[in-house]
């Protein structure tokens, strides 16, 4: 057990370590908050468009793609022109209509295989740290074969070996060996879980194992759980576009890997149709970039220590200017520490928050000075700002004011520094 | 440093984290910094065997000299202090208090002292700091503020932990809360929990007013008494 905590211990209030405990509190029914706070961050924004635009067209493929992806009814090896976007293949298909329509399986393989690889990495992950003993060591150990396992050449043999099998084979090849990555995290985020006093608790009361492990401990790893769904989903993208372009997927069906295949046939890029490569390969580079986007946005808001704020001056209030102190030289030997017109402030997501406002004192040597107050009251932020502390754990700044040790400004040392 | 079993690093003993603060901040010997060492610890009375002990092995008590031991280390002159004593009990809250005060006395570092029991400092700290949402409230000697508080929010303070041989008076809190910082009241930041407020309390921000040697920060106390 922990050391024990008196009740009014005067702690600022810092996000809990890990990522865990905000994400319950946000999912805890205040989707408006978790709404704004995905509105407002940048990353989120631009990786959910990215995701809507090709969700969009994989849905509807034939509204927005003028042509039969498999048709050869045109001229062959045409470049781009307003008939054509982005011109023809050596068959004589549409480029744009293939990319559109490739759109609908590289998503599918994408969302299965995350899906199915976070499914078995919660699984196996969560059950191997909770249950402890024996089923922890096999399954640790099932994790760490699968783990070292050199996968792509793995996925390459599977492949050929079910060679033009489609889709499906291609889902559970690649979600059956991509788990193992995500189950490690899964199981060490479990593992510091469970001696919480939440869980003893739980285990007290007489909960069983299953009721435990679902509605105790994985609420509390939603963040991880998304985090790890969408690596999978970007692992997926690229290694199914890896795989359909050595041509180990089926080369009849219509997507990215299955275009650049092709294109890599036909030697696209020295017969001059450079788009039929380019553009399949962009749109997985985009797809992955989107899950990547999403999977650092949601870092940031389920654990906002994350989130880089910045202080707005601008909506601080104006300070009456005092007229200047005494230079720095110029103070009593007998003073150890000056502290003048001290201001401290923090910024939060409603602007910011001044925690020290224009606070002065001295201290002669060898005195004692006692600082009271109620918690909250800005007394270890003070003290932070003194030591020149802020920044971490205290995400503070100094607004205003001097600090002298022995008639040195320490304010401006550390702006030195920086 | 509020909990020292945080501060200590769990995997390391006392000795090489004295070591590691030595050889940030200096160019000692191996020798010297082992002396040095022995000569800290054997001040906040700590027998120097613990210094191959792990942070776990020591109560917390010893944690907390363990970590002002460190703080000695180079002879400093300011020793400033966060809640060190928020996590012992009373009897080694008493004797840590004792340790600070002869050390100060007997190597002449000058203290900040954070705490929110004014109990414990009164018999400790030379002068007293009040500080309200983020502003000092009164700033006085400390035998001074116990005898006389100016500001009504150390008046507050004083009333609310027991006198010890004194008659046993009921304990009158502070009622309600502090206010939000990023939305604070106009005026007196204390007023809506203030026992004496006045319409003028409200009006603008009261500023520091001197008497008799302190500051404090009440309209009450405009003309100097």
């Amino acid at each position: 057990m922990s050391a024990p905590v008196l009740g009014t211990t005067d702690r600022v209030v810092t996000p809990p370590a890990g990522p865990a405990p905000m994400v319950a509190e946000i999912a805890g029914g205040r989707w408006g908050d978790l709404w704004r706070a995905i509105t407002r961050n940048r990353k989120a924004v631009a990786g959910a468009l990215l995701l809507l635009v090709f969700v969009v067209l994989a849905i509807f493929p034939g509204q927005i793609a003028p042509d039969d992806p498999t048709a050869e009814i045109y001229l062959p090896a045409l470049g781009p022109s307003w008939h054509h976007l982005l011109g023809t293949t050596a068959q004589g298909q549409d480029i744009f209509s293939q990319l559109v329509w490739g759109t609908r399986l590289s998503l599918v393989i994408a969302l299965a295989v995350g899906a199915l690889a976070t499914a078995l990495s919660v699984l196996v992950g969560v059950s191997a740290a909770y249950l402890g003993g024996i089923a922890d060591g096999v399954l640790s150990l099932i994790t760490d074969v699968i783990l070292v396992l050199p996968i792509f050449p793995l996925i390459i043999v599977i492949a050929a070996y079910r060679r033009n099998s489609g889709l499906f084979t291609l889902v559970v090849v690649l979600g059956a060996l991509g788990w193992s990555y995500g189950a490690r995290q899964l199981r060490s985020q479990t593992l510091s879980l469970r001696t919480r006093d939440f869980l003893e608790a739980a285990r007290v009361r007489g909960e069983r194992k299953a009721y435990v492990i679902v509605f105790e401990v994985l609420p509390t790893m939603t963040s991880l759980i998304v985090a790890t769904f969408l690596g999978a989903a970007l692992y997926a993208v690229l290694t199914a576009a890896g795989l359909q372009f050595i041509g180990l997927g089926d080369p009849n069906s219509q997507s990215w890997g299955t275009m650049l295949y092709w294109a890599q046939n036909g030697e696209a890029l020295f017969a001059g149709m450079p788009l039929w490569a380019i553009a399949p390969g962009v749109c997985i580079a985009l797809l992955g970039g989107a899950f990547a986007l999403l999977n650092y946005a949601f870092d940031e808001i389920s654990s906002p220590a994350l989130r880089v704020r910045k202080l707005e001056r601008a909506h601080l209030p104006k300070s009456e200017s005092r007229p200047p102190g005494p230079a720095p030289g110029t103070i009593a030997e007998q003073t150890v520490l000056k502290v003048e017109d001290l201001s401290v402030a923090y910024a939060t997501d409603g602007g910011p928050v001044i925690a020290v406002d224009h606070v002065d004192f001295e201290l002669g040597r060898g005195e004692f000075l006692a600082i009271v107050g109620e918690s909250g009251c800005g007394k270890s932020t003070l003290l932070y700002a003194i030591a020149r502390l802020l920044g971490s754990p205290l995400p503070g700044e100094i607004i205003g004011g001097r600090v002298l040790f022995q008639g040195r400004d320490l304010v401006l040392l550390e702006c030195r520094a920086r | 440093m509020q909990s020292a079993m945080n501060a200590l690093n769990p995997v390391l003993t006392v000795a090489e984290q004295m070591r590691d603060a030595c050889r940030a901040h200096s160019n000692m010997s191996r020798a010297e910094i082992e002396a040095r060492s022995r000569e800290v610890l054997r001040l906040v009375s700590i027998d120097p065997v613990h210094l191959h002990s792990y942070p776990h092995q020591l109560s917390g008590g010893m944690r907390q000299r363990a970590m002002i031991a460190m703080a000695l280390l180079f002879t400093p002159d300011l020793v400033i202090m966060d809640e060190p004593t928020s996590a012992l009990d009373v009897v080694a809250q008493r004797s840590l208090m004792v340790q600070i005060k002869e050390l100060q006395e007997r190597l002449g570092f000058a203290v900040i002292f954070v705490t929110h029991d004014m109990s414990l400092v009164s018999h400790f700290s030379d002068r007293l700091l009040v500080m309200y949402a983020g502003q000092v409230a009164e700033m006085s000697k400390t035998r001074e503020l116990f005898d006389r508080p100016l500001h009504p929010y150390s008046h507050g303070l004083l009333e609310a932990f027991p006198s010890i041989r004194g008659p046993n008076a009921r304990l009158a809190g502070i009622p309600g809360s502090p206010p939000d910082l990023a939305n604070l009241p106009t005026g007196c930041r204390f007023a809506p929990r203030c026992p004496l407020v006045e319409p003028r309390c409200t009006a603008a921000e009261v500023p520091l007013y001197s008497v008799n040697g302190s500051l404090v920060r009440c309209v009450l106390r405009e003309n100097g008494r």
